[in-house]
């Protein structure tokens, strides 16, 4: 029911020409079949609020043998392993894994550098949130989006249940690339907001004049499980251009002179991938996860295959 | 500039262009650095690499110089072009003058069909690829006059343009004016020569004074590669020398002809002579006449042929040996005339006859005059000019053109123009002087007692005033033309003059011009004379001509003078002079007794008294432009700066 609902929304949605803003239209019946298939995968039991479909630290009613304890007074005899105790005459309890649910966060870069060439970065960000979202949501998890440039620009609070998906969906077709990118910044005042921990999914192009290591570093030290999904555009190379050049950030609106010529140009397209595979040995150093999303694959091929993959779904 | 000159600039004008050249290209170069501004996401990845070309800084703006130096350089090398540098013996240059001598001698043929003059124009054709950068030619045909077919140039497609148009005339080259044209033409040029392009018998048109203060003369003969093979002795010629044909008053369409003929042979020579009749679109038509007869030697013999017919106006003549024995000039074997159309004009007068009018339509007599009460008009038979003579009844279009003298008190409706009011002791105080009405007339003393104004129509012309009144109007209705004289001639003096008959005359003649028609209808070439025309009114006529078979015919505007056109041509043949009112055949002939041509063997060191050289440094050769190298260089200097930096593409 839900996922036809989805489907109608997602279908009715139309492309926003504002540029800069995102415009989700792109789940289609065949995809959303195949995403119902799939869960998010945490690497570490959680340790949630409420009851859901996560393994969690906590032993309770569940249904997934934990332990044996010794039986004390008062205990619920219904949970007493008799066949311990006719072995061993020892009175056992049996302890079950309480499943609790997931928290789970998106993080969406929405500074300007991702509002480029029609936002294509913000929208393929959108559309893999919107997409995990969904998962999160049809799991029981606690899902959270917040969209972050150098400080925390949108929140949607955290939220349970596929009926919530529409929620999301909003949200995130409200995005619009601004302002400069300060990961740290920003995922400090997200940590500093969000004391429960959980699996925080970070969707930004990384282009952090102070270096995105911190960023990570500030959700990785604050006991966060980061995921980092790098959005890259071959457009941001410039590679089409040669000549004398006046390059502007789009962020902080700096200038520099240029002149591309050929050479320069292959050397700046060995400096972006440079930089990119710098990104994914920190990652791997470090145990982060990291997937790098392209805006020129379909979106549902980054769903369905590369995160699948990767290891990000099941 | 090391003794090169500029042709264009002057050295400060040149510094000045180069200077501004320099500045524009200065802050082209500026503008052309202004960058394209390009949006990126993230600097600092550029900033990384641009730290690093920071070693490579000077050869990038060495190479940025280079360009601004080589754009410097590409300006200035296009200037320069323009400005047409040449070396100072470039700049001086020649000044040729080039007397092509077009008489009819150069018609002479060598065996293969090559006249002279299609020799001499192929020489001078060969000499304009032989001009240098400043030589400049003045091509000058040789007839009768000689003329400049183009200004000094060294233009070679002007130049040949101007060669094609060159024509063999039937005149003997004038060389004296010729030369005195061309040392006119070359004072204060730089190395001037006159090339003199003809026969041997260019000698002959030197027959005035030595000309002091000559160019070199330079003699290009071209009589080796067009004189005839068999070239017979010039005394075996014969021809014609005169020809002249005239109408029997009483019988105006028979005619004689008086033919003279010549040979320079000494012993009798056998000839057929032939009279033949010219179609009117100015053919060869049918033969009249053929006589055969021995030629005796000596000045030459007089043949009439007498009572002739079946021509209409034009008439040639031949002359042709029966030996078989081959002349060098045919063409003078050849005659034209053309036939006088004095015709005989009806002339009516209606009215009394009085013994005035009567007195002057008998001084002419080609005028046929009937006289007819103004009860009987109009007649059965037809007329050319009816003179209605005080009287006005309605005109009959079979009566031809009308002349009223005087204005009827009876029937004014059929006066032609409407009449103004009544004139006392007047005269004319203005006429058309151009007017053949008036040719020979002075009217200014006329005393006129009575009579009336006159008022023309808006098509009529007024061919004379009284205080701004008109008096004499010319005009066109619908039964033809008519002249309306505003006093009865009895109630002037104008009758009791001697102009009064060339008055009628001249009236009869402007009303009927193909009766009097043109008496002087043969002319020489080389020689003006008047020809009437029908238009009396025009100011200019057409010729064309010569009208000869398989040919169009050249047109030339002639002048025309009270009623008489101005004719000359320097060649022969029949020509058609053509007005508004119709056309005038005439005949040009050949010069009725020309020069025998010089023997062949001519020596080619002297030119009549002038001592002559053969022309030098005609060679056809490759002439230096340095503009042309300059440009050349400018786009080799385009190509490097483009390949060497390729900021055209993206700025």
């Amino acid at each position: 029911m839900v996922l036809r609902q989805l489907f109608r929304l997602v279908k009715s949605a139309g492309t926003d020409d504002r540029r800069g803003k995102v415009s989700v239209d792109l789940f289609d019946e065949e995809f959303l079949r195949k995403l119902e298939s799939l869960s998010v995968m945490n690497k570490h039991s959680v340790s949630g609020a409420r009851r859901g479909e996560r393994r969690s630290r906590k032993k309770g009613s569940g249904v997934e043998f934990a332990d044996h304890r010794n039986y004390v007074a008062g205990d619920d005899i219904r949970y007493l392993d008799w066949g311990v105790y006719q072995r061993f005459g020892k009175l056992l309890l049996r302890l079950f894994e309480e499943e609790e649910d997931l928290s789970l966060y998106f993080l969406v870069d929405t500074s300007a550098s991702m509002g480029m060439y029609e936002a294509a970065k913000l929208n393929q960000a959108a559309q893999v949130t919107a997409a995990l979202c969904y998962l999160g949501l049809s799991s029981l998890d606690r899902v959270s989006i917040c969209t972050i440039s150098d400080r925390i620009t949108g929140r949607m609070a955290p939220t349970r249940g596929k009926q919530r998906v529409f929620r999301a969906l909003h949200f995130l077709s409200q995005m619009q690339g601004n302002g400069v990118t300060d990961l740290k910044s920003a995922l400090r005042a997200f940590v500093a907001q969000n004391k429960r921990r959980g699996m925080v999914i970070l969707m930004s192009d990384l282009f952090d004049p102070a270096g995105f290591q911190a960023g990570i570093d500030v959700l990785r030290f604050n006991k966060f499980e980061p995921v980092v999904l790098h959005l890259t555009d071959a457009r941001d190379q410039a590679s089409t251009l040669l000549g004398d050049l006046s390059l502007t950030d789009v962020e902080s609106g700096v200038e520099r002179e240029v002149t591309m010529t050929r050479a320069l140009k292959q050397r700046v397209q060995l400096a972006f991938v440079q930089r990119q595979q710098d990104i994914a040995h920190y990652c791997g150093k470090k145990g982060v996860p990291y997937f790098e999303v392209d805006v020129a694959t379909p979106f549902a091929d980054v769903v369905l295959n590369v995160l699948r993959k990767g290891g990000l779904l099941r | 500039m090391n003794g090169w000159t500029l042709s264009q600039l002057s050295p400060s004008a040149l510094g000045a262009a180069l200077a501004a050249a320099g500045l524009i290209t200065f802050v082209l170069y500026l503008l052309r650095l202004r960058r394209a501004v390009t949006v990126v996401p993230f600097i600092s990845v550029w900033e990384a690499l641009i730290l690093d070309k920071k070693a490579a800084a000077l050869r990038t703006s060495l190479r940025r110089w280079l360009s601004f130096l080589l754009s410097l350089l590409l300006v200035g090398a296009l200037i320069l072009a323009l400005s047409d540098p040449r070396s100072p013996r470039e700049r001086r240059g020649r000044h040729l003058v080039v007397l092509l001598d077009v008489g009819e001698h150069m018609a002479e043929k060598s065996a293969a069909g090559t006249s002279c003059l299609d020799v001499a124009k192929q020489r001078v054709q060969s000499w304009l690829a032989s001009l240098g950068p400043g030589d400049q030619m003045l091509l000058v045909q040789v007839g009768a006059r000689p003329r400049p077919l183009e200004a000094f140039t060294g233009d070679r497609s002007r130049l040949l343009a101007a060669l094609s148009k060159l024509e063999r005339l039937d005149v003997t080259p004038d060389m004296d004016a010729a030369l005195l044209l061309a040392r006119d033409a070359s004072l204060g040029r730089t190395s001037p020569e006159i090339i003199v392009v003809s026969n041997a018998s260019a000698a002959r048109g030197l027959d005035g004074p030595k000309i002091e203060a000559l160019p070199p003369l330079r003699f290009s003969n071209v009589e080796a590669e067009c004189s005839a093979v068999s070239r017979g002795p010039a005394a075996d010629e014969t021809k014609i020398l005169a020809f002249a044909a005239r109408r029997y008053p009483l019988t105006p369409d028979r005619f004689e002809v008086l033919l003279r003929v010549a040979t320079d042979a000494p012993v009798p020579v056998p000839v057929e002579l032939t009279i033949q009749a010219l179609t009117p679109e100015g053919h060869p038509g049918a033969i009249l006449e053929v006589v055969h007869k021995d030629l005796l030697p000596g000045p030459g013999e007089t043949v009439t042929f007498a009572n002739l017919g079946q021509a209409d106006r034009g008439l040639l003549a031949h002359v042709k040996r029966r030996d078989d024995k081959s002349e060098r000039n045919q063409d003078d074997n050849l005659a034209r005339t053309v036939l006088s159309k004095r015709l005989p004009v009806r002339v009516l007068v209606v009215g009394p006859l009085d013994t005035f009018l009567e007195a002057a339509l008998l001084i002419e007599e080609s005028l046929m005059v009937k006289q007819l009460a103004a009860a009987s008009y109009p007649p059965v038979e037809e007329f050319d000019v009816t003179i209605f003579n005080g009287v006005a009844p309605k005109r009959a279009a079979h009566t031809g053109a009308a002349l009223y003298l005087g204005v009827p008190e009876d029937a004014a409706l059929e006066f032609p123009v409407a009449v103004q009011e009544p004139l006392a002791a007047f005269g004319f105080d203005t006429w058309d002087a151009r007017s053949r009405v008036f040719q020979f007339i002075d009217p200014y003393d006329v005393q006129v007692l009575s009579g009336s104004a006159l008022l023309p129509k808006a098509a009529d012309v007024v061919l004379a005033r009284s205080s701004g009144r008109p008096i004499l109007v010319r005009g066109q209705r619908q039964a033809g033309p008519f002249l309306a004289l505003g006093f009865r001639p009895e109630q002037s003096d104008l009758v009791l003059r001697a102009v009064w008959p060339l008055f009628i005359i001249n009236v009869i003649d402007d009303l009927y011009p193909r009766g009097r028609g043109d008496t002087l209808a043969t002319g020489s070439v080389a020689t003006e004379f008047r020809v009437p025309v029908d238009d009396g009114a025009a100011r200019s006529a057409t010729m064309l001509g010569p009208l000869l078979p398989g040919r169009v015919s050249k047109a030339q505007t002639v002048p025309v003078v009270d009623g008489q056109a101005l004719v000359y041509s320097e060649r022969a043949g029949f020509f058609d002079l053509v007005t508004s009112s119709g056309a005038t055949r005439i005949a040009i002939a050949r010069e009725p007794e020309r020069a025998p041509p010089l023997p062949g063997g001519v020596t080619q060191d002297k030119l009549g008294s002038y001592p002559v050289d053969a022309p030098q440094g005609m060679e056809p050769k490759s002439s230096f432009d340095p503009w042309f190298w300059l440009v050349g260089g400018v786009l080799v200097v385009s190509y490097l700066e483009w390949w060497s930096y390729h900021r055209r593409l993206t700025v």
